[in-house]
């Protein structure tokens, strides 16, 4: 296995991983996304084909001619290969159903990848604002402005009774979703998320898993995001979002301190440790392990008992390990068993450079080759 | 096999005529038509079968329909449309059913909204917990979306100008509700 692999670094992480937002410990990420239409077409399920093409054409017009074209660069997605597709999805920049459909396409980003378009996705237009860490006022504002300058430029179809009108009516009204990014090992691990979850419900907010279906997230990764769209102002969503993301962190904070208190502690670190010695020494690690192991160091990292390991390396580490990107480092398609042992050695490799680059920093001698000792 | 006495077709579902008309004067049946359904529908003999429960503004479109087709064609009846008329609600725009619309839970086109408003006012209620926007309009940060009840009176009098065959009132309000509920009602197919 090739131990000198070509590594993307911290600064090709995107917005998204950015590790020094607000509340960065907890919270991942910000996400504001408005669903719009376009006046005058039929929504985007039911298009033809050349209906497609010419809405398509339309929207990236009409986003060239306006100030926004300096900023966005635009990527007809049918010109794509696949596994380009996969890794915009990975990089939370468009859904998985756009990069997967076979209609006529597009999407547009900024370079930081604080801002993405899709076209012609479940909606004709869905603009997409992030922003590292806890920061839905500061990215409210933000894709609000962004949907200003669209609105000047194309003509929407709206409602004064029922506001934005989109395909599915549950996104109808502001066609807004805020979305917080959240990772909640603490409320897992203590058995307190599901309370959380039913807590948030009944302020009309949705938690679900950022990876992975079903009851259990993988690696511990939440996101929370307003289910409402309709009958609320924005300001009143953002200001729900806020409130709720706000009483998650310190119940997260509070759980975090709980694991690591008296009897519970060794408990945690032994659970920590276990799973950088997997990470470290693994030759083989699907993605669910790594997922679940990342959660576990994470932990150890936020709560300051993992020495040497920052968050850039695991947001690195959360990035990379995925299939597309795994693939896009490789240079070429491989089979899932292949990028198992990649995966591997990509994680073996970050905690190494992390590990030397400490040793660096305390004027220690390295050893690359050695493992990494997990000392309390 | 008993035919339409206007159509000469039989296009009810038994294939046959199934409305007796009858011409009365002075309390004495004159003349007995046979007419099938659809046919009996375009006269205006036999009232539309309702596949939602109607709203003002759609009862209003149907009468307006009729009145500008009598007053601009005064066509023979020969010569008016002999199409079935669809057995499901449809929008006129994408064509959209309601089953399809059930199914998928996906709306075609903006003009939907308003051809199954009934069915989308329902699932909004219980997706939102509400039907009406409060938040903000194009090109404007944040404008209180009008009070739903005026909608509601908005509709009254229009169904209260039709009653009274005010059409030039009824085509006034008309244009308000469409401005206000999406701007697409009613536009001329």
């Amino acid at each position: 296995m090739s131990e000198g692999l070509r590594i993307p670094g911290p600064q090709d992480l995107g917005e998204w991983l950015r590790p020094d937002g607000p509340d960065h410990d907890i919270a991942l990420c910000t996400r504001v996304r408005f669903a719009r239409n376009v006046e005058g077409y039929r929504f985007s399920p039911l298009l033809e084909r050349d209906e497609a093409r010419d809405l398509c054409s339309f929207v990236t017009q009409q986003v060239v001619q306006s100030d926004l074209g300096a900023r966005l660069r635009i990527v007809d997605l049918t010109s794509l290969r696949p596994l380009q597709r996969e890794i915009l999805v990975e990089r939370h920049l468009i859904s998985r159903d756009h990069a997967n459909a076979e209609r006529p396409r597009a999407m547009a980003r900024d370079d930081a990848e604080r801002v993405s378009l899709m076209i012609n996705e479940e909606d004709h237009l869905r603009s997409q604002v992030f922003r590292a860490g806890f920061r839905v006022q500061e990215a409210y504002a933000a894709a609000e402005d962004l949907d200003d300058r669209l609105i000047a430029h194309i003509p929407l179809a709206f409602s004064e009774e029922f506001g934005f009108l989109t395909s599915c009516p549950t996104n109808v009204g502001t066609g807004l979703r805020l979305s917080v990014m959240l990772h909640l090992p603490g409320m897992v691990w203590a058995e307190d998320l599901e309370d959380a979850a039913n807590t948030c419900q009944k302020l009309f907010l949705a938690v679900r898993g950022l990876y992975g279906e079903g009851s259990r997230a993988l690696g511990d990764f939440y996101q929370v995001s307003n289910q409402v769209t309709l009958g609320r102002p924005e300001a009143q969503l953002v200001e729900d979002v806020t409130m709720a993301v706000q009483h998650l962190i310190e119940w997260e904070r509070r759980d975090r301190d709980a694991l690591l208190c008296r009897e519970a502690r060794a408990r945690t670190m032994d659970r920590v440790y276990r799973a950088l010695g997997t990470l470290q020494n693994a030759f083989i690690l699907s993605s669910e392990e790594c997922l679940n192991n990342l959660s576990a160091v994470r932990f150890g990292v936020q709560q300051g008992i993992v020495p040497d390991l920052t968050l850039g390396d695991l947001n690195r580490i959360l990035l990379l390990s995925q299939p597309a990107h795994l693939q896009e480092i490789h240079g070429k398609r491989l089979e899932a068993a292949d990028r198992d042992a990649l995966r591997a050695d990509l994680v073996r490799q970050i905690l190494r450079e992390a590990k030397a680059r400490g040793a660096e920093s305390r004027g220690e001698d390295s050893e690359p080759g050695k493992l990494a000792e997990g000392q309390a | 096999m008993q035919k339409c006495t206007y159509c000469g077709k039989g296009q009810c579902k038994n294939g046959m005529p199934s409305v007796h008309a009858l011409d009365v004067r002075d309390g004495e049946v004159v003349q007995a038509h046979f007419v099938c359904e659809a046919m009996a529908e375009q006269l205006g003999i036999l009232a539309p079968k309702p596949t939602s429960l109607p709203i003002a503004s759609e009862i209003f479109d149907t009468l307006l329909d009729e009145a500008q087709k009598h007053v601009k064609a005064q066509a023979p009846a020969a010569a008016r449309p002999s199409a079935a008329r669809p057995t499901e609600t449809s929008c006129p725009a994408c064509a959209l059913t309601l089953g399809a619309f059930k199914q998928r839970g996906r709306l075609g086109c903006p003009r939907c909204y308003q051809v199954f408003r009934p069915h989308v006012v329902a699932l909004l209620e219980r997706v939102h917990d509400a039907t009406a926007h409060r938040g903000r309009f194009p090109g404007r940060t944040v404008r209180k979306a009008p009070d739903p009840i005026d909608l509601t009176e908005l509709r009254n009098r229009l169904s209260q100008a039709i009653a009274a065959e005010q059409y030039e009132e009824a085509s006034r309000l008309r244009d308000r509700l469409r401005k206000i509920t999406g701007g697409t009602e009613g536009d001329e197919e």
